[in-house]
C-alpha cells in the first residue's frame, strides 16, 4: 500500500502533476490549445486573462509555429465590396485569415518574409507601397511618389515602376522596398533605381540609388529575388541594349539593402553559363527553345537559378548556390520531364519531403511536384499570379515590429 | 515479483488509492514518462503514480495494453498474421468505443496521458475536447472546461476586437 510521502527522492516516485481542481490542468489546456489552429487559439484568448497570457507566450507561440508548420502564402481577394489579403495554407488552399485593405487595387508582391508587401495597380508610381503584418493587421505606407532626385524627370517625361521588391535587413530588421524605374523617353542607357526604409518611424521616402553594375531584366518577376537582405537580378546578357560593360551570361547582379549599394555580380552556374557562350548569342527571350529560359527565385532562403532545357535530355534544373564566395552552385534538383507548361512554371517552395511548389504563371496554377515519382500534382488556382508570396510569419505573434 | 510469462520483466504500477497493478514493463513503457524512469534506472519494480487513482490507472492501463506493439498471448507478433490496415481498423474502432467515457473520466484520462506522456492516449483523450472548443460560444467553453471568465467585461471587448478576425 503507497501513501503520499513528503520524501521526494523517495525511490519508484514520481512527483504530482501541477493540478487546478475542477479544471483540465495546465500541461493538459496547453497541448490542446496547440493542436488548435491559428483562429481558434485566437477566439480563445477572450476566454480568460490566463488563457490569453498562455497564449501570447513566445514559447507558446513558437511551440504552436513548430505544430503548423504550413506553409503559408498570402495573396489578394475580392469578395463583393471587400478586398483585401489572406492568408491561405499552401497545400490545402484553406483560407485562414483575411485582413481587408483599404486600397482596393493592391498587389501582394513575390517575397518570403514575415510581413507581406503589397504595391497598387500595374504600373504604379504614385500608389503607396505598404508594408502588412497579417498578425496584428498593422500596415505601413508611403505615398511620396519618386525621389528627390528624378522628380524633376516628371516634367518632361513619363516615369512608371518596373517592379518593386521587398526585403528585410537581417542585422537590424529594418524592411526596404527596392525598385527599379521607367523613364520613357529614356534619359540614359542606365537603369534608375530607388530604395526606400518602411520601419514605421518616419514615413517612407524614395531616395535615389545608382544603377547596376550591367543592365539587369528589371521587369520580370521570375528573374529577381530578395534574401537575408539582398536583392538579386538576373543580367541581362544579350545584346540588346549596348551595355558599355560585358555580362557573362546567366550572371546575377546583387544589391545590398544595409548598405544601399550594389555587390560584385556572381557568377551563374558555369554548366549553364557556358549554354550562352556560342558566337551568337540570343536573348533569352527570343528563342527560349536553342538555349532554354532561365529564372531566378529564393528557395527555402537559397539563391536558385532555374533553367527549362528544351533541348535534349528535356528537364528543368534547380541550381542552389551553396557558398557566394567561392561560387559553388549545386544543381540539387532536374524535374527531369518536359511539359509545355514548363515555359511559365516558377519554382516557389521546398516542402520538407523534398516535393517542389511550382506556381504556373498566367493561369495562377499551384502545383506540387515529387522528384521520387516525377509527377506533378495539381493544388489550387490562384486568381492572380502576380499577386502572391510566402508568408513565414506567425499569425499567433502579436510582437509588433512597428506600431500602429 | 511475478513473472506471468518467461522473458518478460514485470512492472508495479501504484495508485495513490491504494491499487496495485501488475503490468509488463513493455505496457508501462508505452508512457514516455515511466520509461525515463526505468532507462534512467529511478525505478524499482514498484512504481507510484500521484494524482491518477485507481479507476483511470486501469483505463490507461488497458489503452496501453492494447496499443502496445506485438503484444499476444503467444508471443508471436499479431502483425505477422493479420494486415497492418486491418489492425489500424480494428484498433480506430477500439478507441472509439474507449472514448465513449463522461466528461470529468475524459479530464482525468487527458491528465493522465498529459502527465504520463502517452502520445497516442493523449491524441484520441484530446480530440473531443478540441472539437468542443472548435464548434462552440466562449460562454459554453467556459462552462465545459470549469474556467472563470476574470475579464472586465470592457476588457473583454478590447479582445474581441484584437482578434476580430477570429470570431467571423
Amino acid at each position: 500500500m503507497a501513501s503520499p510521502s513528503s520524501d521526494s527522492d523517495k525511490r519508484g516516485e514520481l512527483r504530482p502533476p501541477e493540478h487546478i481542481a475542477g479544471e483540465l490542468p495546465r500541461d493538459a489546456l496547453y497541448d490542446i490549445l496547440l493542436r488548435l489552429p491559428a483562429k481558434d487559439v485566437c477566439r480563445l484568448r477572450a476566454v480568460s486573462p490566463s488563457w490569453r497570457s498562455l497564449t501570447l507566450d513566445p514559447l507558446f507561440v513558437k511551440a504552436h509555429a513548430a505544430r503548423h508548420p504550413g506553409p503559408l502564402l498570402a495573396t489578394t481577394f475580392a469578395d463583393g465590396e471587400s478586398r483585401g489579403v489572406s492568408i491561405v495554407d499552401l497545400l490545402s488552399g484553406n483560407v485562414i485569415k483575411r485582413i481587408r485593405t483599404s486600397d482596393p487595387d493592391l498587389r501582394v508582391q513575390r517575397t518570403r518574409l514575415d510581413r507581406v508587401c503589397l504595391v497598387g495597380g500595374r504600373h504604379p508610381l504614385g500608389v503607396p507601397v505598404t508594408l502588412l503584418d497579417p498578425a496584428t493587421g498593422a500596415v505601413i505606407s508611403s505615398s511620396q511618389v519618386i525621389s528627390m532626385k528624378y522628380a524633376g524627370l516628371l516634367k518632361t517625361r513619363k516615369a512608371s515602376m518596373d517592379s518593386c521588391i521587398f526585403g528585410k535587413v537581417p542585422s537590424t530588421g529594418v524592411y526596404k522596398a527596392f525598385r527599379f524605374l521607367e523613364i520613357r523617353p529614356l534619359v540614359s542607357p542606365q537603369q534608375l533605381c530607388e530604395v526606400m526604409t518602411l520601419n514605421g518611424r518616419s514615413p517612407g521616402r524614395w531616395r535615389a540609388r545608382p544603377g547596376p553594375p550591367g543592365r539587369v531584366f528589371s521587369d520580370h518577376t521570375m528573374k529577381s529575388a530578395a534574401i537575408d537582405g539582398v536583392v538579386y537580378f538576373l543580367m541581362d546578357f544579350s545584346n540588346m541594349y549596348q551595355s558599355k560593360v560585358t555580362i557573362k551570361p546567366a550572371s546575377i547582379a546583387a544589391f545590398n539593402l544595409e548598405t544601399e549599394v550594389w555587390m560584385p555580380p556572381i557568377d551563374g552556374p558555369e554548366q549553364v553559363s557556358s549554354l550562352y557562350d556560342e558566337e551568337d548569342v540570343l536573348p533569352v527571350f527570343e528563342d527560349p527553345r536553342a538555349v532554354g529560359i532561365l529564372s531566378i527565385t529564393n528557395l527555402n532562403g537559397s539563391l536558385v537559378v532555374a533553367q527549362v532545357h528544351h533541348s535534349s535530355p528535356q528537364s528543368m534544373d534547380l541550381w542552389f548556390l551553396m557558398d557566394r564566395e567561392k561560387g559553388v552552385w549545386v544543381k540539387k534538383y532536374s524535374t527531369g520531364y518536359y511539359r509545355r507548361e514548363d515555359h511559365f512554371s516558377y519554382p516557389l517552395l521546398v516542402l520538407d519531403d523534398e516535393r517542389i511548389v511550382f506556381v504556373m504563371q498566367l493561369t495562377g496554377l499551384l502545383q506540387v511536384y515529387d522528384p521520387k515519382t516525377e509527377t506533378y500534382t495539381d493544388l489550387w488556382q490562384l486568381e492572380d499570379f502576380q499577386s502572391m508570396c510566402i508568408y513565414t510569419g506567425n499569425l499567433l505573434s502579436q510582437e509588433a515590429g512597428f506600431h500602429r | 515479483m511475478a513473472t506471468r510469462e518467461a522473458g518478460k520483466k514485470m512492472i508495479m504500477l501504484k495508485s495513490p488509492d491504494g491499487m496495485e497493478f501488475e503490468v509488463e514493463e513493455a505496457v508501462a513503457m508505452e508512457s514516455q514518462t515511466i520509461r525515463k524512469m526505468i532507462e534512467d534506472d529511478c525505478a524499482d519494480t514498484a512504481i507510484l503514480i500521484p494524482n491518477i487513482n485507481s479507476k483511470i490507472l486501469s483505463r490507461v492501463i488497458e489503452y496501453c495494453n492494447k496499443h502496445v506493439p506485438t503484444t499476444g498471448a503467444t508471443g508471436a507478433a499479431a502483425s505477422d498474421t493479420v494486415a497492418p490496415a486491418a489492425l489500424a481498423e480494428d484498433l480506430k474502432i477500439w478507441d472509439a468505443e474507449f472514448i465513449k467515457v463522461n466528461r470529468a473520466t475524459r479530464f482525468n484520462l487527458i491528465q493522465a496521458a498529459s502527465y504520463l506522456n502517452i502520445k497516442g492516449l493523449l491524441d484520441l483523450t484530446s480530440q473531443t475536447t478540441i472539437d468542443t472548443i472548435s464548434d462552440n460560444s466562449l460562454e459554453e467553453i467556459r462552462s465545459f472546461l470549469s474556467t472563470k471568465n476574470d475579464y472586465l467585461p470592457e476588457e473583454e471587448q478590447t479582445i474581441r476586437r484584437e482578434n476580430q478576425w477570429a470570431f467571423q
